[in-house]
C-alpha cells in the first residue's frame, strides 16, 4: 500500500515537473507562456495577394511567426537577417511568416508589397489590420519572434538575435534555437527579451 | 515640532539671504539658457547612482534614440515637462540608446532642443543589453521611467505599449500624482 502511495507520488511529481517545464513562466510576456499553444490566425491578406491562415502551414516543421513593420528601424534593419534566415532553414521544414500588426498608411498592404517587393522577402507577409494576432501573441514591439513547434506550440520567443546592428550580433538566438529544435533537442534559451518600436494598439 | 519649524525658517532664510546674488525667491533656479548640453556614457550603476542624488525629488528618465522618430516626436514634450513642473521638483534625465559612435547625432540632437539636464548614453548601445540593463519591460522605445520622492521605480507605459499610453497626457498625470506626494520614510532620511 505505501509503496502504492509513494509511485502515485512519483507518477504526480514527474508530472508536475513537466508540466511547469512546459508552460514556463514568461519573463517578457504577459499574454503568452512557452508551451502555450496562442490562437491560430485566420485569412490574413499577404502581399501575395493571397489569404493565409495559420492551417495552411500544416507542413511545416517549425513555424516561425514574427511581428514586423514597414517603418520601425529596428525591424528594418533585421529584415535581410530574415531573408538569410528562411534561405537557411526552408530545406530543414522551417517556414517563416512575417506579420504586420501597425496602423496607417506606411503599414497598410499597399505599402508592405512595395517592401516586400523591394526587400525581396521570401517568406508570406501578412496584414492583420485588426491588430487581433498580435494581441494573441503578447507582442510588444517589432521585431518580436515566436517559433511554434509541430503541435504549434511556443518553443521559443523573444529577440531575433542581441543586436539590431549585424556586425555586432554576439547571440544568434532564434537560429541556435532552431538548430536546437530541429535535432530535437530544447533551445538555449526559451524566452529572451524582444527589442524594438513599440506596436500602435489601437 | 515647533523648533523643527524654526530650524526650516532660519535655513530658508539663510538660503534666500545667504546667496550671492542676494535674495532670490526662486524655489529652484533654472539653468541658464546658454547651459551648455553635455553627453556621458552611464550604465545602470550610474542611473542609479544619480537617482539617487535627487532622492526627495521626482526623476523622469526618457529612454530614447535618434532611430527612434517617435522618441524624437516625443523629446520636446520631455523638455517642457522638465521645465514645467522642476520647481515642485522634478528632475529630468535622458537615456539615449545609441551606439556609442553615434554621440555626436545624439549630442546635435538633444542640442537642438535645449536639453540642459543629465544626458545619459547606453553603454551598452543599442543591443539587446541596454534593454535588460535598464529592464525596458516592452522592449520597445520611447520608455519613461519615473521615480518617486523614495526612489521607488515606477514603469510607464504600462503592461503594453499603445498610443494612449506613450501619449503626453498619461506622463504628464503620472508626474502630478508623484510630485503631490510628500517626501516620506527612506526619502526623508536621505
Amino acid at each position: 500500500m505505501t509503496r502504492k502511495y509513494l509511485s502515485l507520488a512519483l507518477v504526480a511529481f514527474v508530472a508536475a515537473g513537466c508540466a511547469s517545464a512546459a508552460l514556463a513562466a514568461a519573463k517578457f510576456n504577459k499574454k503568452l507562456e512557452v508551451g502555450a499553444a496562442p490562437s491560430a490566425w485566420k485569412d490574413l491578406p499577404g502581399t501575395d495577394g493571397k489569404s493565409h491562415s495559420l492551417a495552411d502551414y500544416k507542413d511545416a516543421k517549425l513555424l516561425v511567426v514574427i511581428f514586423t513593420t514597414n517603418t520601425c528601424p529596428v525591424a528594418i534593419a533585421y529584415e535581410d537577417r530574415l531573408v538569410a534566415l528562411q534561405k537557411e532553414f526552408s530545406p530543414k521544414g522551417v517556414q517563416l511568416v512575417a506579420i504586420n500588426c501597425n496602423p496607417g498608411e506606411d503599414n497598410n498592404l499597399a505599402a508592405m508589397k512595395e517592401r516586400a517587393s523591394q526587400k525581396q522577402f521570401n517568406f508570406p507577409y501578412l496584414y492583420d489590420e485588426a491588430q487581433q494576432s498580435g494581441r494573441n501573441y503578447g507582442a510588444t514591439c517589432t521585431p518580436h519572434v515566436f517559433i511554434l513547434d509541430a503541435n504549434r506550440k511556443v518553443a521559443y520567443m523573444g529577440a531575433i538575435d542581441d543586436n539590431m546592428s549585424d556586425t555586432k550580433v554576439k547571440r544568434h538566438y532564434l537560429s541556435d534555437a532552431l538548430t536546437a529544435l530541429l535535432a530535437g533537442n530544447a533551445p538555449p534559451e526559451l524566452e529572451t527579451r524582444q527589442f524594438g518600436c513599440g506596436i500602435h494598439y489601437q | 515640532m515647533r523648533s523643527a519649524l524654526s530650524c526650516l525658517t532660519l535655513l530658508l532664510a539663510f538660503v534666500t539671504t545667504g546667496c550671492d546674488p542676494p535674495a532670490t525667491t526662486t524655489p529652484a533656479t533654472p539653468p541658464p539658457s546658454n547651459t551648455a548640453v553635455t553627453l556621458r556614457p552611464a550604465d545602470e550603476k550610474d542611473l542609479a547612482a544619480l537617482v539617487t542624488k535627487h532622492r526627495g525629488q521626482v526623476v523622469l528618465v526618457d529612454c530614447w534614440a535618434t532611430w527612434c522618430p517617435p522618441c524624437m516626436k516625443q523629446f520636446p514634450h520631455t523638455v517642457a515637462l522638465g521645465e514645467k513642473y522642476r520647481p515642485q521638483g522634478l528632475v529630468v534625465v535622458s537615456l539615449s540608446f545609441n551606439e556609442p559612435d553615434d554621440s555626436a547625432a545624439v549630442l546635435a540632437f538633444l542640442s537642438k532642443q535645449h536639453a540642459t539636464f543629465d544626458n545619459l548614453v547606453s553603454r551598452y548601445g543599442s543591443s539587446q543589453q541596454s534593454y535588460a540593463a535598464f529592464d525596458i519591460q516592452s522592449g520597445a522605445l520611447p520608455y519613461y521611467i519615473l521615480f518617486d520622492r523614495a526612489g521607488v521605480r515606477h514603469d510607464t507605459p504600462g503592461p503594453g505599449p499603445t498610443d494612449e499610453l506613450l501619449g503626453p497626457a498619461n506622463l504628464d498625470r503620472a508626474i502630478e500624482k508623484f510630485l503631490a506626494e510628500p517626501a516620506t520614510g527612506a526619502a526623508a532620511q536621505h
